[in-house]
């Protein structure tokens, strides 16, 4: 393959490996997690709220750990949110979020049917605990991992009692994505991964985990 | 039954611009950085993230659908090429006076078709061990380490020894464009003999580059198998001797005047992956898996020894097959066409790429199935990007779920495709045929056998696809 | 008639037998008994019929399901290797499956008449995806017209190429 030369300058091929060879490792450092290195302080950011998710609804807290309806920023404004899959929790804490589901009319079942509570305990048996969050519109997409603190059983031995312990004891268990958006609006929290009528990966609710504009974004 | 394209002053006056190419490529490079930065960036699901349904069902799709209209036109557009090529030549589109790169020539022993099947092989086993297509992350970094590779090895070897020699996918577009309805080729012969004497569609000269596939369309090209539409040569031919036109599909299947061992076995790779692999990886799987699970330690999933060497084993034992079933039947040919035929092994080597159709529309009948599929969630992931442009990282919200055919239509429109894919590998193997002996019955006798192969790799086709209406 | 020194009766010959060979393999393979993998519906709770299902790249095990119809199901399916989807689309089920965790479907009532239903993969999960079915069997339905089809099109693909084996053979002129 003999080709009319071009005059090879070695100046710039030095250039070019160099530039290669460092784009070359950071390709690498990003397979293994290192590129582009994590903020050291993820949380704390601006305004923060955590999100219980459970059997199969969501319960919101602001900073101070009251309970609100909706979580509601300045557009603008930094947002964290910390993910607490229920079963980070102790038993009790666990069986109390899950009786709210009791509370409203879910999957065609009437409020307070007893099924709901037998198939809220079958997904427990199953192992079918965790939950993938995200908001429509906003740059959230949450995977709980919960499992292995759970140790093959339904219920967490050993960890936090409350969810203000969960928080400060930095629990594994816990995620958090923190964001800042400009859209005013409201948004829907919903358990993501499924389409059509299946369930997803918290079992048989999955599909009705849906907190209608339960994140508002106001004018600044 | 040609047409020449380059006969119209638009089509001659584009295909002669200098930055031609180069504009080309920037809105697929645009594409590609986007998709990048989905893939990276943006929600780890296949489902909802916009780079994976992007890249492995329209980018996918699209270029199964090239290789019929339009031979190797992604690699015209590739932007993964583009950067080896613009590290070596240190301009995007006019003829440089420097070259940073070290221009070696590629070693003699790789310049075949042996490497580029392996890595294509290697390729669809990490897809189907690890789910390299399943996963965005995987599918940044499968970009990633194409660019990177096709930079370093534009950097210090000459041409596009990439493209044609490394790339994983060389070979499956390069044997699927012998299909394309379009070819890049001198007009008169003797005008590039006689009256030739620089050679600068090969060589190039002070305005144009040489061929960067190291092709000499003055000469000995006669397929599209290499040709990847650069322009190059319609640019530097001084004789204005390079026709682009248009076609009847398949000639090239039937043209090669020295098909070589690489390309054939090449094209058996690819059509064993369309046929005989998946049917011996449907069959089989559970059992094998079972079988190592008894020998090697189970791991979590995918990282999971027995599956992954089940996995290896039977892509093994189905390209083998694949290999085997050729060979025999090209052992039959020989049989029946009488003593004085050519060895089974070069009637394998002429034969083996007339069966490309086959594989191409058995191709294009999966695509179909998938397309017709995955519509809504190709409309969710562009509005969750839209949402989120650049990063992906929302969702748009549940998924759509939209069949636009049931199964039955489909599978009907599939088999149309299939029995396309039949008649075109017949038509090759009738042509081969005659080509390879004078006698007209000898000729028959030779392509029967052959002709038996193209049903029963029409058959496997046909009942993995209907098997779920059994 | 049937002179075995001419190389075009040879071929026909042999060309037949091996086709007819292969042909049946395949078939054999696809269709035959060890394919035909049915699930057994494991424990019967609350009436219930539970089905436990393996996914792989690219396929089912087992690759069919038998219910009655007005059974009420339920599938615990588990995905060997990467993410995968389990739709029935005729059931609106469609479960996403992640690495190794199993995922439990809601209890479905098979409302459906008997016949024989596809179960595919939702989720792209490479270039075998759109291979990776089994089938849900309603009932007793017998052989289906849609069962039919696959040896329609095998007969037509052996008319196109007798058919073309013919014309090559009834040509006059000669080659290129």
């Amino acid at each position: 393959m003999e080709t009319p030369r071009r005059v090879r300058h070695p100046a710039l091929t030095a250039a070019a490996a160099l530039g290669l060879s460092v784009l070359t490792g950071l390709v690498v450092l990003a397979f293994l997690g290192k590129f582009p290195p994590a903020p050291r302080d993820a949380g704390r950011a601006g305004t923060v709220f955590y999100v219980v998710a459970y059997h199969y609804g969501y319960a919101f807290y602001d900073r101070t750990f009251t309970e609100v309806a909706a979580m509601e920023v300045k557009a603008g404004e930094p947002v964290t949110l910390y993910i607490v899959p229920s079963q980070a929790l102790p038993r009790e804490m666990v069986l109390e979020y899950a009786e709210r589901s009791l509370r409203v009319p879910i999957g065609g079942l009437a409020a307070g049917d007893p099924q709901v509570r037998k198939k809220i305990l079958e997904d427990f048996a199953l192992g079918n605990v965790e939950h993938i969050i995200g908001i429509t519109g906003l740059p959230v997409y949450v995977t709980t991992n919960v499992t292995p603190a759970l140790n093959a059983r339904p219920f967490r031995d050993g960890g936090p009692q409350t969810l203000r312990e969960a928080v400060e004891r930095s629990d594994p268990t816990i995620k958090t994505v923190t964001f800042t958006t400009k859209r005013v609006g409201a948004y829907d929290v919903l358990c993501v991964d499924s389409g059509m009528d299946g369930a997803g990966t918290c079992g048989w609710g999955h599909k009705w985990m849906v907190a209608k504009g339960a994140f508002i974004v106001r004018p600044p | 039954m040609t047409r020449d394209l380059l006969v119209l002053p638009p089509v001659r006056r584009a295909l002669r611009f200098r930055p031609f190419q180069f504009l080309a490529i920037v809105p697929a490079a645009l594409v590609v950085a986007v998709v990048v930065a989905s893939t990276w960036f943006g929600i780890d699901h296949p489902g909802f993230n916009f780079g994976t349904v992007f890249t492995w069902v329209v980018w996918w799709g699209a270029l199964l659908l090239s290789f019929v209209f339009l031979g190797r036109a992604w690699c015209l557009v590739c932007p993964i090429g583009a950067a080896g090529e613009w590290v070596q030549r240190l301009r995007l589109w006019g003829r440089s006076r420097y070259t940073a790169g070290l221009e070696l020539p590629w070693p003699r022993r790789l310049r075949n078709l042996w490497l580029a099947t392996g890595l294509f092989l290697v390729f669809i086993w990490l897809d189907n061990g690890y789910g390299m297509s399943n996963s965005p992350r995987l599918t940044a970094g499968l970009i990633a380490v194409l660019t990177l590779a096709s930079a370093w090895i534009g950097l210090v070897f000459e041409r596009r020894a990439f493209c044609r020699y490394v790339c994983p996918l060389t070979a499956f577009i390069g044997l699927n464009s012998l299909f394309s309805m379009l070819e890049l080729r001198r007009r008169e012969a003797e005008v590039c003999r006689a009256d030739c004497a620089t050679k600068d569609c090969y060589r190039g000269n002070a305005t144009t580059y040489g061929c960067p596939m190291g092709e000499f369309p003055g000469g000995a090209m006669d397929t599209n198998l290499f040709c990847i539409l650069c322009t190059e040569c319609i640019k530097g031919c001084g004789h204005d001797n390079i026709g682009l036109r248009l076609r009847a599909p398949g000639q090239d299947l039937w043209a090669m005047r020295r098909p070589r061992a690489d390309g054939a076995f090449a094209a058996v790779t690819v059509v064993g992956l369309a046929t005989l692999i998946p049917l011996v990886t449907y069959a089989w799987l559970p059992k094998v898996r079972g079988l190592l699970a008894g020998v090697l330690p189970a791991g979590l999933p995918p990282n999971d020894p027995p599956r992954l060497v089940g996995v290896g084993l039977l892509f093994a034992i189905g390209l083998g097959a694949s290999v085997a079933l050729v060979y025999g039947f090209s052992l039959l040919s020989r049989r029946a066409a009488g003593a004085r035929a050519l060895p089974a092994r070069a009637l394998f080597v002429h034969y083996a790429y007339a069966l490309i159709p086959l594989g191409l529309f058995k191709f294009l009948a999966d695509l179909l199935d998938h397309a017709l599929r995955t519509w809504g969630a190709l409309g969710d992931v562009t509005r969750a990007l839209m949402l989120d442009f650049p990063l992906n990282r929302t969702v748009a919200g549940r998924v759509t779920v939209l069949h636009l055919l049931g199964p039955v239509e489909t599978y009907l429109i599939q088999i149309l495709l299939l029995l396309c894919g039949l008649l075109f590998t017949l038509f090759a193997l009738h042509r081969i045929s005659l080509r390879l002996f004078d006698d007209r019955e000898i000729a028959l006798a030779s392509f029967l056998p052959m002709a038996g192969l193209g049903v029963v790799l029409t058959l496997v086709s046909l009942w993995m696809l209907g098997a779920p209406l059994l | 008639m049937l002179d075995l020194r001419r190389p075009l009766v040879r071929s026909v010959l042999l060309t037949t037998a091996a086709v007819a060979l292969l042909g049946a393999l395949t078939i054999w393979t696809v269709d035959g008994p060890q394919a035909l993998i049915s699930a057994s519906p494991g424990a019967r709770r609350d009436g219930v019929k539970e089905f436990s299902i393996r996914v792989y790249a690219w396929g089912f095990s087992p690759k069919v399901i038998r219910v009655d119809p007005g059974d009420t199901v339920r599938f615990r399916v588990v995905s060997d290797d990467i993410q995968h989807g389990f739709a029935i689309n005729e059931l609106g089920l469609n479960l996403q499956l992640v690495s190794g965790r199993e995922v439990r479907s809601p209890d479905v009532k098979v409302t459906l008449p008997p016949g024989k239903y596809p179960i595919q993969c939702s989720t792209f999960c490479g270039l075998g995806h759109p291979s990776m079915k089994a089938s849900l069997v309603v009932g007793n339905p017998g052989p289906t017209p849609a069962a039919t089809v696959p040896w329609i099109a095998s007969l037509l693909a052996l008319a196109a190429a007798g058919s073309f084996a013919a014309l090559a053979a009834g040509r006059r002129e000669p080659g290129p």
